[in-house]
């Protein structure tokens, strides 16, 4: 078969294709940024959920992604002394608590429930610094003062 | 940490700004110096980026982020003189008619050797009265337009006159 210029001409309709795709792949690319910059993959303001109860106030992220560090914050009123804080234990399945501020003065296990004891709280925030280590998705209940709370979380590869 | 594709694109920026500022030179005729400020450049930009996110997803928006910029700013100097000379600089005659214009080269931090080199590469020319014009491209590559040459051989026109 003779090959000359013209034979790269009958390669246009693949080249339009192309282009076609490039089009297509760049709307693709500004959809993920702007979900992006709104909080779809953790960091953002469809990520960053607060909930308010009777006593405290939780901001959480609902999205979250593996090997970035993230934070829980509870804001609570007056819990007084030996203030316990509950968090179900399986959550540490997909995610390492790697601090907590202020520090708990002791930490209980009770059935599948991790009891954090803080010495005295009266209207501040307890911090927990978490560190995703696994994909996918889990349930994190809460419980504080005899009040139970439960946030699904999605952690992103 | 604030978002990663915001973050991104503040560094686009501020190295688009470091490197334009710096000149064509650093860009087109890279040296040996300026592949290691390259690398070191890019070694400190890689934390700033990231800032301690190891995850895939994290990284697929930073390059996402990178990438629709970079297609963005191409359509931008495709639509707009301005933003393309703004963007990619203008191209800028250096030596004319065997002439080198030596002010001109200064600002550029150009040396005839460049110049002479770049005839060497692309023409296979041997003197600067060989060429007729030399002019370092928006990349900063230097394009030689050499004279046409006459029935006797090499000799430019520009010699017989």
């Amino acid at each position: 078969m003779k090959k000359d210029i013209k034979s790269v001409e009958e390669l246009y309709a693949a080249q339009q294709k192309e282009w076609r795709a490039f089009r297509w792949f760049w709307s693709l690319m500004a959809c993920v940024l702007l979900a992006a910059v709104l909080g779809v993959f953790g960091y953002g303001f469809i990520s960053e959920r607060t909930y308010t109860g009777a006593q405290l106030q939780v901001a959480y992220p609902k999205f979250m992604r593996v090997d970035s560090d993230t934070q829980l914050h509870l804001r609570v009123q007056d819990l007084g002394q030996n203030a316990t804080v509950g968090i179900n234990q399986d959550y540490l399945n997909k995610v390492k608590i790697s601090q907590i501020v202020p520090e708990p003065v002791s930490v209980a296990l009770d059935g599948n429930t991790l009891i954090y004891k803080f010495s005295y709280v009266r209207n501040g925030v307890i911090t927990f610094f978490i560190d995703p280590y696994k994909m996918g998705s889990q349930r994190l209940k809460i419980t504080v003062a005899g009040e139970k709370m439960s946030f699904q979380q999605y952690i992103y590869l | 940490m604030e978002s990663l594709v915001l973050r991104a694109l503040l560094v686009y920026v501020l190295i688009f700004i470091i490197l334009r500022m710096a000149g064509k030179r650093t860009l087109g005729e890279m040296t040996a110096f300026d592949l290691v400020l390259l690398l070191i450049i890019s070694e400190a930009v890689q934390n700033a980026l990231l800032d301690g996110d190891h995850s895939i997803t994290g990284s697929m928006l930073v390059i996402i982020t990178l990438v629709f910029t970079d297609v963005m700013v191409s359509f931008g100097t495709n639509k707009s003189r301005l933003f393309d000379n703004i963007v990619n600089g203008i191209p800028l005659i250096i030596l004319e008619n065997g002439k080198p214009l030596l002010d001109r080269m200064k600002k550029v931090r150009l040396q005839e050797d460049d110049i002479l080199e770049a005839a060497r590469r692309t023409q296979g020319l041997e003197s600067m009265e060989q060429i007729k014009y030399a002019v370092l491209e928006k990349d900063g590559s230097i394009s030689i337009i050499p004279f046409h040459l006459n029935k006797e051989g090499l000799t430019p026109d520009i010699t017989k006159g």
